[in-house]
């Protein structure tokens, strides 16, 4: 037999006399202080969801309309000149500008690295997270 | 434990008239909101503090409750949440070792005053604490409530599977500690 089995499945807490009367009261009490938020605030927030999903298709079809237009000349001129490997990858890099590239990427990288913290600490601090062995398995 | 006829009861209320379907709602779920906190934050105090967050984040947000599908997953959702903000902050403030019931007592003075369970029900209380936080959630509704895996699921957003893993670990560790005192 299981020493969990040996324990009787009870509550072995207690709460002060009259507390659940009491306390009904008193929630009663300050949720009708409190207010509700009402309807309107609602279609604020729907008409705010719209305005960014409205802004987000815009940003997008602007954006698909310029790689078009860049793979457009990039074909014409490609198609048009007889070149040689080394220059089809000189004209894709005139367009893809990769100094910028290369320039995000690490700048991405120092803000992202934690320089200062040493792999005990990390250690830690997952510890202290009290992070679940179950949910590491799953993600795993 | 999940009472679906009830909550219907309390819904239809809700949409006749709010105060009094509100009325209801913390009638039936005051006392089963207020152990799933207690047996989480173990002082009286700090699930007192939670229970009334709990109704009045409920009330306040009460309108976006109207599109979900169960009443019952979603205030022990926002039950859990007022629970585990508690510890955390405790955890933050806390100089004194909160992983036994003796540490969180020699806090408060009240909290001694409210725990009558036996030697067993101490042990017992500090297998449980020794668990990450969310194995003790998991533990405390299968163990204490028999909630179905399914509506765990939805309260704590996570997979029927990663919660069965997790119980079974949770009990596997209860054991192990029981076994060495």
């Amino acid at each position: 037999m299981k020493e969990l089995d040996k324990i009787p499945k009870q509550n072995p807490f207690r709460v002060p006399e009259n507390y659940f009367e009491e306390v009904t009261e008193k929630i009663l009490a300050a949720t009708l202080e409190a207010g509700r938020k009402q309807a309107p605030l609602k279609k604020v927030i729907r008409l705010r969801n719209i305005i960014a999903i409205a802004a987000s298709v815009a940003v997008l079809v602007m954006l698909s309309i310029t790689v078009l237009h860049m793979n457009r000349n990039m074909n014409q001129d490609i198609a048009s000149v007889d070149m040689t490997t080394e220059q089809i990858m000189e004209t894709i890099i005139y367009y893809v500008d990769i100094t910028t590239l290369e320039q995000e990427i690490e700048d991405k990288w120092f803000e992202n690295r934690l320089t200062d913290v040493e792999n005990e600490e990390i250690i830690d601090f997952l510890i202290n997270e009290n992070i679940d062995p179950a949910e590491i398995y799953e993600l795993l | 434990m999940a009472d679906k006829e009830q909550d219907r009861d309390i819904i239809n209320l809700l949409e006749k008239d709010t105060g009094k379907g509100f009325h209801l709602m913390v009638e039936r779920y005051s006392r089963k909101l207020y152990w799933h906190i207690r047996r989480l934050v173990i002082l009286h105090e700090d699930a007192d503090d939670a229970l009334q967050n709990t109704f009045m984040k409920a009330w306040i947000n009460l309108e976006s409750f109207r599109h979900e599908s169960s009443l019952y997953t979603w205030l022990y959702a926002i039950a859990t949440n007022e629970a585990l903000t508690i510890i955390n902050r405790r955890n933050k403030n806390g100089a004194a070792s909160l992983d036994d019931l003796s540490g969180i007592f020699a806090r408060s003075i009240e909290g001694s005053t409210w725990f009558d369970g036996d030697e067993a029900q101490q042990k017992l209380q500090n297998a449980i604490l020794k668990l990450p936080e969310k194995q003790r959630v998991v533990f405390n509704l299968r163990y204490y409530d028999d909630m179905p895996y399914e509506d765990m699921s939805k309260i704590l957003n996570t997979s029927v599977g990663a919660l069965k893993a997790s119980y079974h670990h949770a009990v596997k560790k209860i054991e192990e500690y029981l076994q060495t005192l």
